[in-house]
């Protein structure tokens, strides 16, 4: 084990770590064991997160003696975001006044998607072909999951759900009526999802007056 | 022992004197964001560029807390944020459009959080560009400590 950041005393076997969640993961816990190297007692005082999402799991013990090993454990919230995250946690020594923290503990989680949306965004240029264009959707777990309600925000373009493979693979079939106006539209569906982040996603469709097919 | 002990005391007696002579002939200390261009990551901006280089005409993405985004968001500027106490996809498509069009206009778009490390204006950057409409997207650096700094700057001017 090597252990590479010190300060004042504590010894971090690393003070940011990286972790994949799990599709039904609601709250995540972060681990940074540490190892008091100084010949004197630490304590750590208060802290400060850089949001709401992440707080200090469990900090009764706060005193730690010469040679003495111990764990900071975070919790990290993940709320309906997803893709990569990544927050900061600063925490003090006690007795020290200075607006920098003594130590820095960083947390990375990357958060699947339930349905992969490719394209995220039709675009059509202005005064183009009205083509009809097609979004798939695919769900990234082994368990189905149903597409229960579409809406189209702008009835400036037509949407038609077609189902690949029920539960798994979706497509939005999306044709655009007047081609004379800038536009934009969203695709909004729901989803049978258990886990609360997955149960609403969307697609965007833009006609600008300059577009990158 | 008593002799070494006064003469430390002399000396830090000596020194916060010094210290409050400085403080009062050349005021507090510097506290504002450096920022330089050439040192910065991709896509992240600085507040001189987007008020010198821009004019200011940007579309403002605030990707601190509803809460801050009341109490004194940029006007104009739209919530998308990484908060875990809000819904993603709502946020997001209730500030879609307002990207959409800043792209119609050549606006650049730049998204402010709280300060240099707040981490939210890179996820919701991420987020953005993978939706594919717009790629002038920035990252103000120093966030929202960048942002009051500047508007301080101005509302001391409007005063003199």
């Amino acid at each position: 084990m090597t252990l590479s950041s010190v300060y004042a005393g504590l010894e971090f076997k690393s003070l940011s770590v990286e972790q994949t969640a799990k599709p039904e993961d609601s709250v995540m816990v972060f681990s940074y064991p540490f190892t008091n190297t100084s010949e004197k007692a630490v304590t750590i005082g208060r802290f400060n997160a850089g949001c709401s999402c992440l707080e200090v799991k469990d900090l009764t013990k706060k005193t730690y003696q010469p040679g003495e090993s111990g764990v900071i454990e975070l919790d990290f919230a993940l709320g309906t975001f997803t893709g990569k995250v990544e927050k900061t946690m600063y925490l003090w020594y006690e007795g020290v006044k200075t607006k920098s923290p003594s130590f820095v503990l960083r947390a990375t989680v990357n958060i699947p998607v339930l349905f992969e949306v490719e394209p995220k965004t039709l675009k059509w240029a202005k005064g183009a072909e009205a083509d009809m264009k097609i979004i798939r959707l695919s769900a990234q777990t082994d368990n189905s999951v149903h597409i229960s309600n579409i809406i189209c925000t702008n009835p400036n373009f037509k949407v038609e759900l077609v189902t690949k493979k029920e539960g798994y693979e979706y497509e939005f079939e999306v044709t655009p009526l007047d081609m004379e106006k800038v536009g934009f539209g969203i695709i909004k569906f729901d989803t049978d999802s258990q886990v609360e982040r997955f149960r609403r996603g969307q697609a965007f469709m833009v006609i600008s007056r300059t577009s990158k097919p | 022992m008593k002799k070494t002990v006064l003469e430390i005391c002399m000396i830090l007696f000596a020194s916060c004197l010094l210290t409050l002579g400085y403080y009062g002939i050349v005021g507090e200390p510097n506290r504002e964001i450096v920022c330089v261009s050439e040192d910065l990551e991709p896509h992240h901006v600085c507040m001189q560029t987007v008020i010198g280089d821009w004019g200011g005409e940007v579309q403002w993405v605030d990707a601190r807390t509803r809460k801050e985004w009341e109490k004194n968001g940029i006007e104009g500027s739209v919530l998308l944020t990484d908060d875990a106490k809000e819904n993603f996809n709502d946020l997001l498509n209730a500030s879609m459009e307002a990207i959409f069009m800043a792209s119609q206009q050549q606006q650049k778009v730049v998204i402010y959080c709280n300060g240099v490390a707040c981490g939210s204006s890179k996820a919701v950057h991420a987020k953005l560009i993978e939706q594919g409409i717009y790629e002038e997207i920035y990252i103000l650096h120093g966030g929202w400590k960048a942002l009051s700094q500047e508007l301080a700057k101005e509302t001391s001017v409007l005063n003199q």
